[in-house]
């Protein structure tokens, strides 16, 4: 078994965000370009050529990787800006690449053998037989797991992996499997598959009345929010529905992942890298979230059996959170 | 063009499944899908019985395919995923990569709508491993499957899904079991009080989606039925009607006229439906006949 | 276009008020002068002149900052690619906090989103500008070493490389920002 460190893999929407990840304790940073290759296309986020090649400059003369995620799913009108992105990736010499579409994968290691794959969330691969597949049939070297598997369920997918395995450890909750929801292009027409974004934010509407902040999603009321009600992201998947007579968050609440309580057991059953999900947020809180995984990471290492989760550390995380508040997710069973 | 009759996505008794089956042999359906594809969990029929209703199905002439589970998780999972890619008698529809992974090599199957099948690389990767039919995702659009359709490799059939609660999101946990205030391992199996899924409303009364399981479907049925000349056109080889409790005969028995011949002007519809996806638009949309 | 409210002011943001310090006063004060306001500006395009393509994309959007514990507003409009001021009118995008909430947006030391989810910044109207606006805001960088990027060689790669040294093994960027946030910590 192994029991080395994981990697701490925090986001970056631009190079303020890119710098605050190395300079506050990231392994490695992932980005993406500015277009719907990725899973972030949001207007005025992400990288372009000039900023990669600063952004690589920076984090390889500190130690550190960047991973540049192409894991939405390319159709027949668009496939070369997909694969011109592969290519720029391997001109610059990324570090990784993280893709999810089967055939770009096909493109990928047909095309550079030497450039390093990474199954993103958005391959929707959630047992080791998939993970087979992509090694395969396309050298896959690490794949990051959705966030539907309860701890038994990612400790048995470990031990049989062909690769090794990425779980996101902090930041907002995907509650559908990753790859596999068209929640977003029923309501808006886009969904994270097709044009890399969820709930975008030209369908979004944000109005205060009278009975509190009403959020709607291209006209649809998604949920209303009392006057100091903490809120979240306006996402089909964390509004309030009613089924009988009252509304409640029928799919799920405002909320994010934190899996700082079973950081020992992630590295005794070998994880080999820990996600922080949101590139589309702030460079103050990229900062805030990798000081606090990496001084809980390296605290872990130094002594494993008696790691504790500092008060501090869960203060800082939750404030960051949506609904300010976190969970374990679907690696806690009563969640489920 | 040919009818098929996809999965059962909801949970029914065995009485309703077998009862349902009973009556689809007699349906001018050509290829009927079984098996469970949304929840591990709902054992109503053993595998035994679900070859039964094969057989039958058979002897009544129809092609019987059997339909995978969309998310795996448990190991459990995984032995009755294998049990079904080794069966020696029917086609398997893959709809998870752990089912293509061991259906690859070893002969013809179809690659099901929760496949990320978006393009013709993927489609012609997938036909290099043995796939010989697929449905594309709900939520690509006629142009998209279009082009797909030029450079389809030659035995590719492709199959539209075209009446039915659109399958649009699976999560690990249990919306059904979450309405009724239970945890998801105290479920007690509750969806099959649920034949049809349970209705979800916004604040407004606008029905939004449909609870199924650890499943969300549409709100309002998908209704390709006024555009099967389009989908005559395309190359599209099969139509897929979803099976609903009630009414599902009447649905195939109206595409079967409309594809006889008997569907030239558009059907009138009285309930709500959607087809936006179709047309390139969010999905909850509905479009009238483009060209009228 | 949507017609907002002049002022628009809630409670919340009047208990809001009864914390603030004096350097957010002062701060936004100063800012809401007109000659300060034209000053700012100014030095904001000319930071932001590499970001034209976003800001042609939001050509011709209003948008009205409230700060809503001093009761003040300023109205900008983005015309030719570039922030100007503007007067009374619609506005397609309504942003209101309070004075240090918006003072530590602007510096960059705290989350919007973080701020958005403790219902303590409202953002109401054509969303995906505001997001386009944060989105250019956070992707600003500050580089130290662009004013001496240009220099001839073979002086010029030293000098950089020099200054380069120094922020780093000083951690100058860092203790900037950790100034700056206990500075303006209410």
């Amino acid at each position: 078994m192994n029991h080395r460190k994981p990697e701490l893999v925090c986001p970056a929407g631009g190079l303020p965000a890119l710098k605050a990840a190395v300079d506050n304790g990231a392994d490695a940073i992932y980005i993406g370009f500015r277009d719907d290759t990725n899973a972030r296309n949001f207007p005025g986020l992400n990288f372009g050529p000039e900023e990669t090649a600063r952004g690589m400059e920076y984090a390889h003369r500190a130690g550190k990787k960047v991973l540049l995620a192409i894991n939405t799913y390319p159709q027949a009108h668009n496939w070369a800006v997909w694969t011109s992105a592969v290519d720029r990736a391997a001109e610059l010499g990324i570090d990784a690449v993280i893709m999810a579409d089967p055939g770009l994968l096909r493109y990928a290691a047909t095309h550079y053998p030497d450039l390093r794959l990474h199954l993103s969330v958005q391959a929707s691969a959630t047992t080791y037989k998939a993970l087979e597949f992509y090694h395969q049939r396309f050298g896959i070297q690490r794949a990051v797991l959705p966030r539907v598997l309860s701890l038994q369920q990612l400790w048995h997918t470990i031990a049989n992996s062909p690769v090794e395995i990425e779980v996101f450890g902090y930041g907002s909750l995907c509650v559908m499997v990753e790859g596999r929801c068209a929640l977003s292009s029923y309501i808006t027409g886009r969904s994270p598959n097709a044009s890399g974004v969820c709930s975008p934010a030209e369908s979004v509407r944000w109005e205060e009345t009278a009975l509190g902040r009403e959020s709607r999603l291209n006209g649809v009321l998604i949920d209303r929010h009392g006057l100091n009600e903490a809120a979240g992201y306006p996402t089909l998947c964390k509004g309030r529905y009613y089924t009988d007579a009252q509304a409640y968050y029928a799919i799920e609440e405002p909320t994010s992942l934190n899996i700082l309580d079973v950081l020992p057991d992630l590295f005794h059953h070998g994880i080999a890298a820990i996600k922080v999900e949101g590139r589309q947020r702030s460079p103050a809180y990229v900062a805030s979230v990798a000081r606090v995984l990496r001084e809980a990471i390296d605290t872990c290492a130094a002594d494993p059996a008696r790691y504790l989760v500092r008060n501090q550390w869960t203060a800082v995380l939750d404030r960051l959170s949506e609904g300010q508040t976190h969970t374990l997710g679907a690696y806690h069973r009563p969640w489920h | 063009m040919k009818i098929s009759l996809g999965p059962i996505h909801y949970y029914w008794s065995k009485e309703n499944i077998e009862q349902f089956y009973r009556r689809a042999e007699h349906w001018p359906v050509d290829i009927v899908y079984l098996g469970e594809t949304v929840c591990a969990k709902r054992r109503a029929l053993r595998s035994a019985d679900w070859l039964d209703i094969a057989a039958r199905l058979t002897d009544a002439g129809k092609e019987v395919v059997l339909s995978t589970l969309a998310l795996l998780e448990a190991n459990s999972d995984l032995l009755q995923l294998e049990r079904i890619c080794a069966n020696a008698h029917y086609l398997v529809e893959a709809n998870d990569m752990s089912a293509v992974h061991l259906l690859a090599g070893r002969g013809p199957f179809v690659i099901g709508p929760h496949i990320n099948c978006y393009n013709a690389e993927t489609l012609s990767l997938l036909a290099d491993l043995g796939a010989r039919r697929w449905v594309p995702p709900v939520e690509l659009s006629a142009t998209t499957i279009a082009m797909v359709q030029n450079t389809r490799p030659e035995t590719m059939e492709t199959e539209a899904f075209a009446y039915g609660y659109l399958p649009l999101s699976f999560s690990a946990r249990c919306f059904t079991a979450r309405a009724d205030n239970v945890g998801k391992d105290a479920c007690e199996l509750r969806c099959i009080n649920d034949p049809e899924g349970r209705a979800l409303f916004t604040q407004e009364h606008e029905r939004l989606f449909t609870i199924n399981g650890i499943q969300l479907q549409s709100g309002i049925p998908c209704n390709l039925l006024n555009e099967t000349v389009a989908m005559s056109e395309m190359g599209i080889d099969i139509v897929r009607i979803s099976p609903q409790l009630a009414a599902t005969e009447f649905v195939i028995r109206a595409f079967h006229a409309a594809l006889n011949g008997d569907g030239g002007s558009p059907v009138e519809y009285d309930s709500p439906a959607c087809n936006g996806y179709w047309y390139g638009k969010p999905g909850m949309q509905f479009s009238p006949v483009q060209g009228d | 276009m949507l017609g907002f409210p002049q002022k628009h002011m809630t409670k919340t943001f009047m208990e809001h008020g009864r914390t603030l310090t004096r350097p957010f006063i002062a701060a936004t004060t100063i800012f809401m002068d007109p000659v300060f306001t034209a000053i700012f500006m100014g030095l904001a395009n000319r930071v932001l002149a590499r970001y034209q393509a976003d800001f042609l994309q939001m050509e011709g959007r209003r948008i009205v900052v409230e700060v809503s514990d001093l009761g003040k507003s300023l109205r900008l409009v983005i015309r030719r690619g570039k922030i100007a001021p503007t007067r009374a009118g619609p506005v397609d995008l309504r942003i209101a906090g309070n004075a240090k909430d918006l003072c530590r947006l602007a510096l960059r030391l705290e989350d919007p989103d973080t701020l958005f989810f403790a219902r303590r910044l409202v953002l109401e109207g054509e969303t995906s500008v505001g997001l386009q606006l944060k989105n250019i805001l956070d992707s600003v960088d500050l580089d130290w070493l662009a004013p001496v990027g240009y220099l001839p060689a073979p002086l010029g790669p030293r000098i950089r490389q020099a200054i380069d040294h120094a922020i780093r093994n000083t951690h100058a960027d860092r203790r900037l920002h950790d100034l700056l946030d206990r500075a303006l910590q209410p």
